[in-house]
């Protein structure tokens, strides 16, 4: 397959999303539907599908782990200095910063690129990212910006409980968990549960890149120039070079290379503008970062989806 | 038999998913009322766009396959204002019945059942009942309704057919058919990256069309009259089809891929746009209403029992 052929439907159907939103071919109560049904039935049902029916892993998941997350460690070190010495940002606005250069949109952006790009391989790597992904940003992120504001609002041990609690009942992770059990059971699936969870699943990847490109409508490329560029930089370029790095270090296969450098390349998401509005830190920012991110995204991840080994 | 199974139970496996995930809150007020605005507004034209665009057109005047389907719901719609008499019911009223007892689901489905059931092939005759069935049927309640009712007459012909017309022009899944049968037309092929976008937002349709419908159960309710729910059920799910049939086979003599795609859109439960006319009148609700939660779940069993008894299948 073309890198064209991968990227142009990807990238159509969010803009068709985006258009839906801005012309008002849907109401707001579809536009926040569609993302409900695709976030808690269409992914979960793709999600459990393909993992549990996924070849054996050829790869430790701590490798996969350790250059997704290295990567990401490194990086959000890079966005704390950056924010200390060129932006000059107070201190507390600096965990915002951090988190809009990491948190990328993996699950709507991210998933739907790397099935298409690597097919099923991409199963296992994908599941083994999503099922810390959140709980390390967002966990990570809030204690930081704890520490920076010198506020004990709630201690680490609580905040951890109250996160595993949220994920707990995260159908995407309940998704990858149930699919996981179900491979190790080795039952497989029956011709025509697999046929009906095929059904459920094919809706996933539209559903989710219409209702990524209908919550774009709602972001701009706006904030501090200097600020936005920084992140913008970090999160499409500086995260996924230093995750290639890091994987060609740990000598990762193809699909879970071309897993861990796409999700890193992936463009700041809701969740990094929801953070940034729950700590009321550098929001305009993070909005921005949104915005202008998925826009030069279609840039970076054709670059990388041509280059990268499969 | 494993082929109807491998049919049927993924179809009603989603539909209850729906119903489930709607009656446990598993999913909110805006799934509820904004998938089907997706999947009519967006996905299904798109999807029919391109399954009708590509499709082989048989060699068969339109005339005689909608003769088929339509003659089915006339004959059917008379036998249900006999009914609606007998059960005491007004003329007015029996206009309700007679969409109620003859509105088939084709579209979230019809059009699911008879694609993955025969194919492609079935593409032509779904689009072409599918683009006048609404038409057809909601101008036959709206004249039914204007003939017996003096309330309705005084609106005068345009007063009653106005919307109608709005209301087809403005329906983005009769457009898709429109468009489909236009490229068809043309014989262009379609460019391989929009086929490819095209093909993506397709898929959605049919998975999301069937979730929606599960969810929209959940409003209908059974209410108290049972005995006229009874009936329209009975009417759409046995009658309809065995008027399709005879119609079709015996008196059009219309090929046996036709009959079948033809007698299955005829079996399938009522649809929701019958519960919108009698909503939008003020008439038999309730029954209707009633009909369309009784209908769905019995379509289960009517419509295996259906496609292992039909001749002429792949």
């Amino acid at each position: 397959m073309t890198v064209l052929s991968i990227v142009v439907p990807v990238f159509a159907l969010i803009a068709l999303g985006y258009a839906a939103a801005r012309f008002r071919w849907l109401s707001e109560q579809a536009q926040k539907g569609l993302a409900e049904f695709s976030a808690t039935i269409a992914i979960p049902a793709l999600l459990f599908r393909t993992v549990s029916s996924s070849a054996p892993l050829t790869v430790s998941p701590a490798r996969i782990w350790l250059a997704f997350f290295g990567a990401l460690a490194l990086t959000w070190l890079a966005a704390m200095l950056a924010g200390r010495f060129v932006l000059k940002r107070p201190v507390i606005d600096r965990s915002s910063i951090a988190m809009t250069s990491t948190y990328g949109n993996t699950v709507m952006l991210g998933i739907p690129l790397c099935l298409a790009v690597y097919g099923d391989g991409a199963a296992a790597p994908i599941a083994i990212i999503l099922s810390l992904h959140t709980a390390v940003l967002w966990g990570g992120a809030t204690l930081q910006h704890q520490w920076l504001a010198s506020s004990t609002a709630t201690d680490p041990g609580s905040l951890m409980l109250s996160i595993l609690r949220d994920l707990a009942r995260n159908p995407l992770i309940m998704a990858i968990v149930a699919g996981v059990l179900w491979r190790v059971s080795g039952f497989g699936l029956h011709l025509i549960a697999d046929r009906t969870l095929g059904l459920m699943a094919q809706a996933g990847v539209p559903t989710a890149l219409v209702a990524l490109g209908i919550s774009l409508a709602g972001f701009a490329i706006k904030g501090q120039g200097p600020t936005l560029a920084t992140v913008v930089v970090l999160k499409n370029l500086i995260f996924p070079a230093i995750a290639w790095a890091l994987g060609h270090l740990l000598a990762l296969p193809p699909a879970a290379l071309g897993v861990v450098v796409l999700f890193a390349a992936m463009p700041a998401g809701a969740n990094a503008y929801l953070f940034a509005t729950k700590v009321d830190r550098a929001i305009h920012s993070a909005s921005g970062a949104v915005a202008l991110g998925t826009l030069l995204a279609v840039a970076t991840v054709s670059a990388l989806v041509a280059v990268l080994p499969r | 038999m494993n082929s109807v199974v491998s049919t049927i139970v993924p179809v009603f496996g989603l539909i209850a998913l729906g119903f489930l995930a709607g009656r446990t809150r598993y999913v909110g007020e805006a799934a509820i009322k904004g998938l089907p605005e997706f999947v009519f507004r967006i996905a299904m034209p798109i999807m029919l766009f391109r399954t009708i665009g590509r499709a082989t057109m048989p060699d068969l005047p339109p005339g005689r396959i909608l003769a088929a389907f339509f003659g089915a719901a006339m004959a059917t719609w008379a036998l249900s204002a006999i009914a609606a008499r007998l059960l005491g019911r007004t003329q007015a009223d029996a206009s309700a019945w007679g969409i109620g007892a003859t509105f088939a689901n084709s579209v979230m489905l019809g059009i699911p059942i008879c694609l993955a059931h025969f194919g492609p092939a079935a593409a032509p005759y779904l689009a072409l009942i599918v683009l006048c069935d609404t038409a057809g049927l909601w101008l036959l309640a709206t004249l039914h309704l204007g003939a017996s009712d003096v309330s309705a007459r005084g609106k005068g012909i345009t007063g009653l057919l106005g919307p109608l017309a709005k209301r087809l022009i403005t329906n983005p899944v009769i457009v898709g058919c429109a468009a489909g049968f236009a490229w068809q037309r043309t014989g262009w092929p379609m460019p391989a990256l929009a086929d490819q976008m095209v093909t993506m937002l397709a898929n959605a349709a049919i998975p999301g069309a069937l979730v929606a419908m599960g969810l929209a159960l959940n409003s209908y309710g059974l209410g108290g009259q049972v005995g006229a729910v009874v009936v329209l059920s009975a009417l759409k799910l046995l009658v309809m089809p065995a008027f399709a049939y005879g119609l079709g086979t015996y008196v059009l003599e219309l090929p046996p891929l036709a009959v079948a795609v033809v007698t299955v859109l005829a079996a399938m439960p009522v649809g929701a746009n019958a519960y919108l006319f009698a909503a939008a009148y003020g008439r038999q609700e309730a029954a209707v209403s009633g009909a369309i939660a009784l209908s769905t779940p019995l379509a289960l069993l009517t419509l295996s029992a259906l496609l292992l008894l039909l001749p002429g299948q792949p």
